[in-house]
Formats: structure tokens, C-alpha cells, sequence
């Protein structure tokens, strides 16, 4: 288990790995048990969404689908309540694989070893691209379960697009994170600017159209490219996918660039 | 045969803060070199630019003719490393992190770590986090030991073990040196260097003062010496002799200090009944005074 960087890393987030998986396999099924009311009441609910300030629906997506199993978990879980979560996991890791191992000091032990510096920034990113990866299947299994006792459907391709770029944005800002640490800031400065930039992105994405900004302020936020609310009912879109795979791959280079370059500290 | 260690006018500056300045440096394959000198001389720094974990500012290093900066992994394949601010994982026990370190680095003798276990009285079962720093201290020599590296760089490595595991500690080294190791060594204190050097570098305010053989160095180092003796004895007999200064008598008690060796007073002193000797080592300082008083070196 412990017989390199990305095992020793995964061992290390085992525990987080079980109580991650456990906590969002319940909150997707407790989500899916309220959505036989929501149904129900669709006609109501939808009367009074329709009078809240634009910029609230601007945020939070599309109400009129509601009524649909799509619609709702857009609405519900994928806008704004999932990948805020995941992107917790994310950003904590990507500051700490490399951040605390630094604060601690471990780091200069290890990077005294036949290890470069490359292959250790890669393999702590590949930990927490599985850590990831094995969060969100699992979870999935919990929206399945409660779909399937409230006898509802959902189209199966359009969650698993939704899951994977719940997956990718989370590892986009996971590898902010990481690159940010792997230049040289430390831990809790790299987590606030990924974590202020996903908050801000997201605001930006979600008010752009609102405020009459130009297309293009949307198009630079990872937000835009993700849109799951978007995928659930209408399909996943490949070349979005492949623009947040280009931005982690690109992080992870910068990342990498900054680690290679730098002094280690003590 | 290639040098295990060439340092060439390495400097290296952290803002405002001293790094080392200049410095020059060969350690020959086979012997063990001390690196003496006070907290925050640069010691540290010396080593971790051999590791390639810090980058010179200029200058560059060798490890057995391999470039510390372009060429770290074939370095670091053949280095055992105990940084001085040893840290380790808190959640992983002895024999956890030993075989994390050991699949990194590969062809680890596990016989080998249980043995140098053994003779560290060292309990690998036990989470890092419960061990004292003196157990800590073991956990990162049995890291560096355990691929019987060619060259040993050990930061501070003596501190926090007992003195009876020092020993222990020393007649490994002693072992590996044997075998072909060369040893790296540094420390802020002097009657260890002496005890387990050949030869000396001083290292002050970032600079090499000097590199000196362990024999030179005990010929130059002054001390003070204090002998209680059973009766009162005469100043006369003490005075004059080779090395020998500062000569005081307070009625059965002699104190003086002396340059080099101390074989002319011991003899005279065996004239007598001799119930203690006391002998006080210099501190760095005072060696830095006796070395280069009014010379290359300021002693502010």
C-alpha cells in the first residue's frame, strides 16, 4: 500500500475517501426521497420561482423542468449544492498534498530520495484524481438507489456526463490548488485564492447574462464549460468536457514548472 | 578516483538573510568530514543544495562527479540523507515509513533496517507520532543507513540520542566508513567532530574558514583544565611546561588551560594523588578566537 507517492497519498485519504463517499451517498438519497413532493406541488412551486428576482433564478438554473427527475437534480443537487461540497474535498486536498507536506517538512526528506519532482507532483495529482473518481461513482449509486425506490427514471448517460464534469470541475480546482501550492505559496494562502476564484467564477457565470456582460466573461469561467444542470437535460457535450481537461492538464504543467523551478522549504 | 563531494564557489542568498557566501569545498571518497560550526552558519543550507532541495544563487556541486542540480536522481540514489529538522509522517509507524522510503528507493536490505533497529533500540512498531525525538532521530538514521549509501549526509544527526546510543551511533558510522561509505557530517560541537572526523571544515557566518585535519585541530584547541588533587600542590611544578598557560593554584585545586597536548602535565601531575580532572571543552567561539585571533576571520 504504501509502495510509492500516490499510493502513500490515497492511504492517506482513506479515511476521507469512506466518510466522502458515505456523506454524499446520503445527501443524493435524501435529495432524491424529497423529489415526490416537488413533483407533486411542481405547478405551485413553479408559479412562486417565477417571482423571485432574476438574478436568484440567473444562479441557481432553469425552473421550469422542475417537474422532470433531470430538472430538479439540475436544479437541486448539480447547480450549486453538489459541486460546492466536492469542490471542498478538492480544494483541501490540492492545498494539502503538497502544502502540508511542506508545512510538516516531510517534503524535504522525501525529495531527498531517487523521486523527481515531477513524478511526486504527478502522482499526489493522481491521488486526488482518484480520490475523486471513486467520491463521485459511489455517490452516484446513492442517486440510483433513491431514484429507483421513489419508481422514478432518469436518463443514465446524461447523470454520468453530469457526474463527470462534477468530476472534472472539482479536479479543476483541485489542481488550482495543487499548482498554486507547487509554485510556492503555502497551504491556507493557495486554498482562499482557488476557493475566492470558484466563488467568484461561479457568480460571474451565473450573473454575465443578467448584468448584460458579454458572452466572453462566461466563457473564461470553469463554471460555463461545466453546467450540468444543462447536460441533465439536454445531453453532455464533449468539447465542454475537453476544455476543462485542457485547463487541468494546463494547471498541472504551470503547477509542475513552479515545483521543478523552486526552493523547498524547511 | 572522483571526488565524492566538489563544492566551487557556491553562494547561495535568501533575501536578506545569509545563506553561504563563496564557498569552496572537496571531501575525498572514504572519509568522514566534519562541518563544524554554530547555528545558522550555513550548514544546512551546504547540504540542501547538495540535494538539489534549495538552487544556488551561483556556483555549482559535484557528487561523486554527478551535478547536484542536473542530475539529482543519480545524486540522491547514492546519498542517505538526515536533514536536521527531521519530520515524518505522524500517522505511519516506524516500520511503515521504513518501507514507504525503502520501495522509493528500492533494493533495501529489510535484514539490514531490522539489525540497525536493533542496535538503536529501536521499536518500529510504534506510529511516528508517539516516538520522542530521540526516537525520531533513529527513525531518520535507520533511513539513511538502511541502502548502505556511498556517501552519508548527516545534518545535526548525533542530537537527541543518549549517550550510550551516540556510541552505538558512532561505531555504525565507524562500520560504514569501513566499508567504503563517506561520511558527511555536520555539527555545532567540537569534541564530537574530533571524536568521529578525520577531517574538519569550519563554517562561520556563511564562509569556510578553514579545513583542518581532526589532528591539527586538537594540537590548536585550547583548553581549560581543572585537577583536584589529594593534597595541596607546588604552582612551580606545573608552570613552563609545553602549552601549558594561565597556571593557578587554589590550595589542593589546579586549573589551568593548555595548547595541544596534555601529556607533559598529566605526567607531572601523577607525582600526586589526583582525585578529579575536570575538563572544560572550548566552545566554538573560543576555537574560532584561538584560530584566527587578529586574523582573516571577525570575531564579532
Amino acid at each position: 500500500m504504501l509502495t510509492s507517492v500516490f499510493s502513500k497519498n490515497l492511504y492517506d485519504m482513506r479515511g476521507g475517501l469512506i466518510w466522502w463517499s458515505v456523506g454524499l451517498i446520503a445527501i443524493n438519497f435524501l435529495i432524491i426521497l424529497i423529489f415526490p413532493s416537488i413533483e407533486q406541488s411542481s405547478a405551485a412551486l413553479t408559479e412562486y420561482m417565477d417571482n423571485l428576482p432574476p438574478a436568484m433564478v440567473a444562479i441557481f438554473g432553469n425552473i421550469q423542468e422542475i417537474a422532470t427527475m433531470e430538472g430538479y437534480l439540475g436544479l437541486e443537487l448539480f447547480g450549486f449544492f453538489l459541486p460546492a461540497l466536492t469542490l471542498g474535498f478538492g480544494i483541501a486536498y490540492g492545498g494539502g498534498v503538497v502544502g502540508s507536506e511542506e508545512d510538516r517538512g516531510t517534503l524535504d526528506l522525501l525529495l531527498s530520495y531517487p523521486i523527481s519532482r515531477r513524478s511526486v507532483l504527478t502522482q499526489k495529482f493522481g491521488a486526488i484524481a482518484v480520490f475523486a473518481l471513486v467520491v463521485l461513482v459511489t455517490s452516484t449509486f446513492g442517486l440510483l438507489l433513491g431514484i429507483a425506490l421513489v419508481d422514478a427514471t432518469i436518463d443514465v448517460g446524461n447523470l454520468a456526463g453530469a457526474v463527470l464534469n462534477t468530476g472534472l470541475l472539482t479536479l479543476f480546482f483541485g489542481t488550482l490548488t495543487l499548482a498554486l501550492t507547487g509554485v510556492g505559496l503555502k497551504r491556507g494562502a493557495a486554498s482562499g485564492i482557488a476557493a475566492g476564484l470558484a466563488a467568484v467564477t461561479f457568480l460571474m457565470n451565473g450573473l454575465a447574462p443578467l448584468a448584460e456582460l458579454p458572452d466572453a466573461v462566461r466563457h473564461i469561467t470553469p463554471w460555463y464549460y461545466y453546467d450540468a444542470s444543462e447536460v441533465l437535460l439536454t445531453g453532455f457535450v464533449p468539447a465542454n468536457a475537453a476544455v476543462l481537461v485542457v485547463a487541468i492538464v494546463f494547471l498541472l504543467l504551470i503547477g509542475l514548472l513552479g515545483f521543478q523551478r523552486r526552493d523547498i522549504a524547511v | 578516483m572522483t571526488e565524492a563531494i566538489r563544492i566551487e564557489k557556491l553562494t547561495k542568498s535568501y533575501g536578506k538573510e545569509r545563506g553561504v557566501i563563496d564557498l569552496d569545498l572537496v571531501v575525498e571518497p572514504g572519509e568522514v568530514f566534519g562541518y563544524l560550526g554554530p547555528n545558522g552558519a550555513g550548514k544546512t543550507t551546504t547540504i540542501r543544495t547538495l540535494l538539489d532541495l534549495i538552487r544556488p544563487t551561483s556556483g555549482r556541486c559535484w557528487i561523486f562527479g554527478l551535478d547536484c542540480q542536473e542530475q539529482p536522481i543519480e545524486v540522491h540514489k547514492r546519498v542517505g540523507y538526515v536533514p536536521g529538522e527531521l519530520a515524518l509522517y505522524p500517522k505511519l509507524t516506524g516500520e511503515q515509513t521504513v518501507r514507504h522510503f525503502a520501495a522509493l528507493r528500492g533494493g533495501v536490505d529489510m535484514a539490514w533496517v531490522r539489525e540497525l533497529a536493533d542496535r538503536l533500540d529501536f521499536d518500529l512498531k510504534r506510529p511516528a507520532k508517539a516516538y520522542s525525538s530521540g526516537n525520531k532521530r533513529k527513525l531518520g538514521l535507520i533511513l539513511a543507513l538502511m541502502s548502505r549509501p556511498d556517501l552519508l549526509l548527516l545534518d545535526e544527526a548525533s542530537a537527541g540520542l543518549d549517550p550510550l546510543m551516540q556510541q552505538s551511533f558512532y561505531r555504525i558510522l565507524a562500520e560504514m566508513q569501513a566499508a567504503g561509505s563517506t561520511i558527511f557530517f555536520s555539527s555545532h560541537n567540537l569534541p564530537e567532530v574530533e571524536r568521529v572526523c578525520d577531517r574538519v571544515g569550519i563554517i562561520r557566518d556563511g564562509r569556510l574558514v578553514t579545513v583542518e585535519s581532526v589532528s591539527d585541530l586538537k594540537a590548536k584547541s585550547l583548553r581549560r583544565i581543572e585537577i583536584q588533587f589529594e593534597r595541596p600542590v607546588p604552582v612551580l611544578e606545573f608552570e613552563g611546561l609545553p602549552g601549558v598557560q594561565d597556571v593557578e593554584v587554589q590550595d589542593s585545586r589546579l586549573t589551568f588551560t593548555v595548547l595541544g597536548s596534555i601529556d607533559s602535565i598529566f605526567k607531572a601531575a601523577a607525582q600526586h594523588t589526583v582525585n578529579n580532572i575536570i575538563s572544560h571543552e572550548p566552545s566554538l567561539e573560543e576555537v574560532f578566537l584561538t584560530f584566527y585571533e587578529g586574523g582573516a576571520v571577525d570575531a564579532n
